[in-house]
């Protein structure tokens, strides 16, 4: 009886410390340090041209899924039935105006071919310089009536890249016109 | 005795139920908060004030814009040389002077099964050019900012800057500057 209260003594004790380490493991974000290191080690375990494909497999991935994304109404939780690509059709612009919401003004809608390249950039709803990533989820907030995306995920960091691929080949100036 | 008593077990399983349920979820979302930060343009009263105020005066507006980008870039670059970031007496700079390369290696140390690892240590300028790109790290296509991150976590053993906060944008924004006047190719040679 004496053995079954120490063995069960012991388990408490165990499980609280098992318990209060994976919290500081947690809070001092080791967890995907680990995972850093694990996928850096899978992928040194490659030889070169499987190294090769498979990073171009996966930027490839991105893009087409940064592009889905840019189609889908339901990006960043957008509730109005717009997408991306209802006022930036391929990329670029109807060429209309959209309407700030609770506001009478009218803002033309810009084309992001090339928009990338001046980013981080100050806008004017932030009142600060701010990323691409940030920029997407200001219109996703704004026109789409979503509450934008979680940034760090593979599709925040996806739509970026969509968004910026339309610069390609474009010169980076950042801040364009505000850093002249 | 006590210890043998159903409702003894009962309480003491309930216990251990209790903690783990602590340890999983109090922290996940504790570690969410740090991550994402106060949703910096989550705020649209917030926003729409700032867009009255620059309505209602766009020549102000203007001077306002350029000043504030000037002051992002200098904060930028502070941050590039502020060992605070990390807890390691190291900056962004210490490995990228002026935001090229020391031309060394930077190590990451063996850890429960994994590594060492030496990697060449990159010249900055034109590299923003290529992002979002695939790191081997997240094994993802990642933002510039996410890959600053990584550095200052990896090589600063430093906390990641919340991507929302104007410290991640204005860092972003001056290793972003190194790479003005160079072609935008996202994910590089990858991305062709």
């Amino acid at each position: 009886m004496k053995n079954k209260g120490t063995i069960l003594g012991v388990f408490l004790i165990s499980s609280f410390l098992f318990s209060s380490c994976s919290m500081m493991a947690k809070m001092m974000g080791m967890e995907d340090k680990m995972k850093a290191m694990e996928n850096m080690d899978m992928v040194m375990a490659m030889s070169s041209s499987e190294k090769m494909s498979h990073m171009a497999s996966k930027t490839s991935a991105a893009l087409k899924q940064g592009s889905a994304l840019f189609s889908d109404p339901s990006t960043g939780g957008g509730t109005n039935g717009l997408s991306c690509n209802s006022c930036h059709p391929g990329g670029g612009t109807t060429g209309g105006e959209a309407q700030i919401p609770m506001r009478e003004y009218q803002i033309p809608v810009p084309s992001l071919v090339g928009a990338a390249s001046t980013f981080p950039k100050y806008k004017i709803p932030n009142n600060a310089v701010i990323t691409l990533q940030q920029m997407n989820n200001n219109c996703i907030r704004m026109f789409m009536s979503g509450k934008g995306l979680e940034l760090n995920t593979p599709e925040a960091w996806s739509l970026e890249a969509h968004v910026a691929s339309l610069s390609n080949g474009e010169e980076v100036h950042v801040g364009g016109m505000m850093s002249q | 005795m006590i210890m043998n008593t159903i409702s003894f077990r009962l309480f003491s399983g309930a216990l251990v139920l209790i903690l783990f349920a602590f340890g999983c979820t109090g922290t996940t979302a504790r570690y969410k908060a740090e991550e994402y930060g106060p949703r910096h343009s989550g705020n649209m009263e917030l926003a729409l004030a700032n867009i009255d105020k620059a309505m209602g005066d766009m020549k102000a507006a203007k001077m306002n814009a350029m000043k504030v980008q000037k002051a992002a870039l200098n904060d930028g670059n502070k941050l590039f040389n502020d060992t605070g970031l990390g807890t390691n007496g190291l900056s962004c700079n210490s490995c990228h002077p002026s935001g090229s390369t020391t031309g060394g290696e930077a190590e990451i140390k063996k850890k429960m099964g994994h590594g060492p690892f030496k990697i060449p240590i990159a010249n900055l300028v034109g590299a923003s050019a290529r992002f979002p790109k695939f790191k081997v790290p997240n094994n993802e296509v990642i933002t510039l900012a996410t890959m600053n991150n990584n550095c200052i976590r990896m090589f600063m053993s430093g906390k990641r800057l919340p991507l929302d906060s104007p410290e991640s944008f204005n860092l972003a924004a001056y290793v972003s500057s190194l790479s003005n006047g160079d072609e935008v190719q996202v994910g590089g040679n990858m991305g062709k």
